[in-house]
């Protein structure tokens, strides 16, 4: 069953009189017990895509295409029924743990206070409740009173997981969740990810810069550039035999599993991706493409190469 | 976050509290028995020590609750029978015998007599030095009670101010034996013997005085005076319209004249006993002849002073500075302190006349150089005077101005060196100025004002403290000064201080500018039978005039607070427009500085 | 060790206002004697003798120390005016001060919260506007002004208000009612003046807090707007708005010296006031202890207080 599906998806922010377009017509769909791998360079556009799904963009961003969850559209809801989808239906762990807990909360009370507020748990539950989910993302219980500043920046990502699971969600939106953890803890919370998959059927839209964590837990994996999705298709056949120059170059550039350096520049790769603003027409990568040629000036057509598979280059035969 | 939460509720709480006054019913004023006067005041009386109290408020608050030996008559200044009903003197001058009142009793019921005199004279005699009213006892040297009713004062020479011994009379059961009776506050309710005792009092906010039922007089009509303290003399103002003042005293002209439509307003315009000065330094030296400050040396010549004095329109200082309220002064005391004050014949009154300034001028060399500026006979410098005062109270600077343009139409030009009070002072004192704009308010007896001009009042070191006014020194003043000192007839101490006035007049050193009127308001829709003093034209709002106050009868209290919305909103702006215009304060209350 | 580099620091700046104040009222020109003694019959020697007797003619460094000594014992010297200890004169004049600045720092911090918090979270709506703009036109009215004004409308032509003094002068006044009645117009009076900057911290801290993270977070989590708004965006709001709130305490004291005045308010701006004119150097140098004293301690708290509110102290 699909449980989210984006088509033609469009962010863009202002910048002065013009538009930054960060996102420029994705489609993608992530159904119910699948882990979805999105991977791309810093910048693509990535988070625009998975805080656009319960409209948590800025006021100013200006969203267009189609968001379906679960068969309703979110593009048109009222904030009554987003609010109502928002985290009992779907939840979000969010880029950059070291801001997003409250400073002025303890972490118990962030990590229950949605499902008490959905009314999931009582108020004398609430402390269990969020012990539990402690225990469940590897961290001891008594974190609970802590706040955020007394946790390392791996123990507050883990805490951001659990309150991501606060209203155990269909649907799980996990944006960069392993970046701040060691290879050890990195690989427990994917198995915790692939497990939530496996066994309680949740959909996982993972977003990774770094493709041998993806390549371990994800079933699909679409990778983006400059706002595109340029290839999706099958763990195996994107990573083992990568279409794409972009996700060529990608693959051969993540070598280093978990070095924060890849996610800056892919090493093989030479140059930088486009500016945002720039509304030129043609392939993205060409400036930067080693099999760039005049015809990847026009219109590039998205392909089907093989089952599931799509890739957007005109080097590619159908 | 709970606390957080329970810090912002707790917030939320005290700020609903701090509305609640907003909410609550007003308390409605409640009249209890008798009738009090409200009396607005523009300063506290910070001390009521009766040795040492001399702000005016304490004056006044002495005043009406302890009896003095003998009081001023408000009609005409002549000797009050208070505490003493009689007195003669010996031959020799030296013996003063006074005869008491009988029957006088302490609020407390005990009685007053002879004894507690003696006993407060002989506690003032031994005073420190900072108690200033010793003054008033320096030539005593004995002071006895033979019997309860007789007083018997020996004195080292004859006094001529025995009936202006202006200190309060103690009650020796209460204050014998103190350690601490130079500083000590009276109690409250006071001991005392006077016409209304001291019942409450909260500095900075009131003062309580409540009618005595021991008075040895006429029992007080309004059974309760209350001092009551403002900032301002518009809050005072606005707080009459509210109908919760009665009587305020020192307005300015602008707030004077805004009330002059109040149908239940009486306005007083009392001729001042006070003047405004300028000073003209002489050349200041020190008592012992040495040189001190740094006066311009074309002033020590009298003919220059005199020439200044010509140039001033005095007049134009009364319709410009004061609003048209004050007399042109001339003669050191103003014309209204009879017998003592002492005016030049229409003769000898140096006028407005800038020609006559110029002519003197003109005649003693000092020639006219560029830009219409005269140079000094034997110097190159062109002159300069420098005119100090003090901008805390609004008319000094104003004066400042016209006598700056007036001097400099005569080559005279004038540098404006405002200054604070103190450092007003302290230019004073050390004689570092040519010219000075000062004020004084005066007592019945002259004697103290006229001490300010002799000799020995001149510094002893340099920078050193000094009782002089203006470094004004002339033997022939001081022999004449001392002589009224000493003259026990009335009418022959009058002449003698004429004389001496009229010297110092011929100094020309402080040069008396106007007799700034006294304006007083007073709600006469419901108060009346005020006293004035000095006789009429004078100031109804002092202690000899509330004991005689009452209300006007079969008041209707209608509640002034009716007062229309457009007169309030004119009194809005006229606040505004004055705003800033606070009551300056009198220092001292035998004199005022002003 | 933070508390004892908290407790060095107010130290060292007390023995500053120690010092300074010194200078200040030492040094001044002016003789306070002989300004005090004017229009008084006192003879020259007379003057001598006051002046030895407030130790006035020692060398300053002796002044100095024999203040110093003086002050350890609790002894801020005798006002040369009313003669009496100031000491005393402060503790008369504290409590009507404090009534006012603490009631209008609760109303001012209360209605700055209110309106700061609509007009930082919707900036440019039509709250902001309104708010923002009252805001700014009380924070640039002159203190008197205001005070008049106030007078004028609500206490002379309205009549609902008394507008001097902290109590009714009939006897059996000075109730609970009867003062809080009184306080009303100083109190909105001076709460109106300071009621700016908090408006205007709370609304700015507000406007920035509306974009961290876990506020879109917290909207994430399906919480309703005024959730998102008070339990998570105001609470990270007020650090700022405390610290302010306690620095300010101090030099509201300082601040009330103009409503006090206009009010006839009997606290501690009105003794200052007085002391001014005098001069009276001992109850200024008192209230100037006072003064800078609160400012210095009241920062030191926040300072203490702040690090306990703001979890964010911890890292980095
Ligand atoms: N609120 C915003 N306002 C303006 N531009 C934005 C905003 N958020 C993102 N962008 C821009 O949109 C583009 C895509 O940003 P996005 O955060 O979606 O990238 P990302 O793929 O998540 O990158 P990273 O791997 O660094 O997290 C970037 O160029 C970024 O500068
Ligand atoms: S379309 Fe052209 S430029 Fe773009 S990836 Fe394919 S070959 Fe390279
Ligand atoms: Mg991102």
């Amino acid at each position: 069953m699909t449980l989210l599906e984006l088509d033609g998806l469009s962010v863009a922010y202002p910048a002065g009189q013009r538009w930054a377009r960060a996102v420029r017509g994705v489609s993608l769909s992530v159904a119910a017990g699948e882990v979805v791998g999105l991977a791309g360079e810093s910048g693509c556009g990535k988070t625009s895509v998975a805080m656009s799904v319960l409209r948590l963009l800025p006021r100013t961003a200006k969203v267009t295409g189609r968001i379906r969850f679960g068969g309703t559209d979110l593009t048109g809801a009222t904030w009554g029924e987003l609010r109502a989808v928002r985290w009992a239906q779907a939840a979000v762990v969010f880029q950059g743990a070291q801001h997003a807990l409250n400073p002025m909360h303890r972490i118990g009370t962030q990590i229950a206070e949605p499902a008490l507020r959905h009314g999931l748990v009582t108020r004398s539950a609430a402390a269990a409740h969020a012990a539990d989910l402690l225990q469940r993302v590897g961290l001891a219980p008594e974190l609970a009173r802590d706040h955020p500043h007394q946790l390392s920046g791996g123990q507050r990502q883990r805490a951001l997981l659990a309150t991501a699971l606060s209203c155990s969600p269909r649907l799980l939106i996990a944006d960069e969740p392993t970046s701040a953890l060691d290879s050890v803890s990195q690989a427990a919370i994917l198995g915790l990810l692939r497990e939530l998959a496996a066994e309680r059927g949740i959909g996982v839209l993972l977003v990774s810069h770094d493709l041998g964590a993806l390549a371990a837990v994800c079933d699909r994996i679409a990778v983006m550039y400059a706002g595109r999705i340029v290839e999706q298709g099958s763990a195996e056949a994107v990573l083992g035999d990568p279409a794409h120059p972009y996700t060529e170059a990608l693959t051969g550039a993540a070598t280093v599993i978990g070095d924060p350096a890849t996610r800056y520049a892919p090493r093989s790769l030479g140059g930088a991706p486009p500016d945002p603003l720039s509304t030129a027409p043609g392939c993205a990568f060409a400036p930067r493409c080693p099999h760039a040629g005049p015809d990847c000036g026009g219109e590039i057509p998205l392909r089907p190469a093989g089952p599931g598979r799509l890739v957007e280059c005109v080097r590619v035969a159908s | 976050m709970r606390q957080v939460r329970r810090a912002i509720c707790s917030l939320l709480v005290l700020g609903l509290s701090a509305a609640t006054p907003l909410l609550a019913p007003l308390t409605a004023h409640a009249e209890t028995g008798g009738s009090t006067l409200t009396v607005g005041i523009s300063a506290d009386a910070e001390d009521l020590n009766p040795f040492k109290a001399n702000t005016v408020v304490a004056s006044q608050i002495l005043r009406l609750t302890y009896d003095y030996l003998t009081d001023y008559e408000p009609a005409d200044n002549s000797t009050l029978r208070t505490l003493a009903t009689n007195w003669t003197s010996s031959p020799d001058k030296l013996t003063w015998t006074f005869t008491l009142r009988h029957g006088v009793t302490w609020s407390d019921g005990k009685p007053l007599t002879a004894k507690d005199i003696a006993f407060t004279y002989r506690a003032l005699k031994s005073a420190p030095a900072d108690v200033t009213n010793r003054t008033l006892v320096k030539t005593f040297v004995s002071v006895d009670a033979p019997a309860d009713g007789t007083l018997v004062i020996r004195t080292s020479k004859p006094t001529a101010t025995m009936l202006a011994i202006d200190a309060p009379i103690l009650p020796e059961h209460v204050w014998a034996g103190r350690t601490d009776m130079y500083t000590a506050q009276p109690a409250v309710p006071s001991v005392s013997s006077g016409p209304y005792v001291l019942t409450e009092r909260k500095e900075g906010e009131f003062y309580r005085l409540r009618a005595n039922p021991h008075y040895w007089g006429p029992a007080p009509k309004v059974t309760e005076i209350l001092l009551r303290r403002f900032k301002s003399v518009d809050t005072a103002v606005a707080a009459m319209k509210r109908g919760e003042v009665d009587a305020i005293g020192n307005l300015n002209s602008v707030q004077f004249d805004a009330l002059k439509d109040d149908p239940s307003i009486a306005r007083v315009r009392a001729s001042g006993l006070r003047f405004h000065e300028l000073l003209l330094n002489p050349g200041a030296r020190l008592a012992n002849a040495a040189p001190e400050g740094n006066g311009n040396p074309a002033l020590r010549d009298k003919r220059v002073r005199v020439a200044i004095d010509y140039a001033i329109d005095r007049q134009k200082l009364i319709d410009g500075v004061l609003g048209g309220y004050g007399e042109p002064g001339a003669g050191y005391l103003p014309a209204k302190l009879t017998p003592w004050s002492w005016q030049p014949a229409p003769a000898d009154l140096r006028g407005y006349d800038p020609a006559k300034a110029r002519q003197i001028l003109d005649s003693l060399g000092y020639r006219t150089g560029p830009g219409n500026v005269r140079i000094m006979p034997g110097s190159r410098k062109p002159m300069t005077l420098r005119l100090a005062y003090t901008a805390d109270h609004p008319v000094f600077p104003r004066y400042a101005t016209y006598i700056k343009q007036w001097l400099g139409d005569i080559g005279l030009p004038v540098q404006l060196v405002p200054a604070s009070g103190s450092q007003l002072g302290a230019l004073q004192y050390r004689g570092e100025y040519d010219l000075l704009l000062s004020g004084w308010g005066v007592d019945p007896d002259p004697d103290y004002l006229l001490s300010i001009q002799i000799c020995s009042a001149l510094p002893l070191t340099k920078g050193g403290p000094t009782s002089s006014d203006a470094f004004h020194c002339d033997p022939r003043y001081d022999a004449l000064y001392n002589q009224q000192a000493t003259e026990l007839d009335p009418a022959k101490r009058a002449d003698l201080v004429h004389q001496a006035i009229s010297r110092l007049y011929g100094d020309a050193i402080p040069l008396v500018l106007t007799n700034p009127a006294t304006l007083e308001v007073y709600r006469k829709d419901k108060f009346t039978g005020f006293v004035s003093r000095p006789g009429p034209g004078g100031s109804v709002l002092g202690y000899w005039s509330y004991p005689h106050v009452r209300p006007v009868a079969a008041v209707t209290q209608a509640e002034s607070s009716h007062t229309p919305l457009y007169a309030s909103g004119a009194a809005a702006l006229v606040a505004l427009a004055v705003a800033g215009g606070l009551f300056y304060r009198r220092r001292s209350t035998r004199h005022l500085r002003e | 060790m933070r508390a004892a580099r908290v407790a060095g620091t107010l130290l060292a700046r007390l023995t500053g206002v120690l010092f300074l104040g010194f200078a200040l009222f030492h040094l001044l020109p002016g003789d306070p004697v002989s300004a005090l003694t004017r229009g008084r019959p006192v003879t020259t020697e007379d003057l001598a003798t006051i002046r030895a007797g407030f130790g006035l003619d020692l060398p300053l460094w002796k002044q100095f120390t024999s203040y110093v000594t003086a002050l350890a014992h609790g002894d801020l010297g005798t006002s040369l005016a009313a003669h009496r200890p100031v000491a005393d004169m402060l503790a008369e004049r504290i409590g009507p001060t404090l009534l006012l600045t603490v009631s209008a720092t609760v109303l001012s911090v209360t209605v700055g919260i209110a309106t700061g918090v609509a007009a930082g979270w919707r900036p440019r709506g039509i709250g902001d506007r309104v708010g923002t703009g009252a805001a700014i036109v009380l924070w640039s009215a002159p203190t008197f002004w205001l005070g008049m004004l106030l007078m004028a409308i609500l206490g002379v032509a309205a009549g609902l208000f008394p507008i001097a003094g902290m109590r009714s002068t009939e006897s059996g006044g000075g109730g609970v009612l009867d003062v809080a009645h009184h306080l009303v117009l100083p109190c909105i009076t001076l709460a109106a003046v300071q009621y700016a900057q908090y408006h205007l911290l709370i609304r700015s801290a507000v406007a920035a807090e509306r974009h961290a993270v876990y506020v879109t977070l917290a909207r994430a989590k399906g919480l309703p707007d005024a959730l998102v708004r008070w339990r998570h965006a105001v609470p990270n709001a007020m650090a700022p708005t405390l610290s302010l709130v306690l620095t300010n305490l101090g030099f509201v004291v300082s601040g009330a010296v103009t409503v006090e005045a206009v009010f006839s308010w009997p606290g501690l701006g009105d003794l200052t006031f007085e002391a001014l004119r005098g001069p009276d150097p001992p109850v200024l140098h008192g209230t100037f202890l006072l003064l800078c004293g609160s400012v210095v301690t009241a920062d030191a708290i926040a300072d203490v207080v702040l690090r306990r509110f703001d979890r964010r102290g911890g890292t980095t």
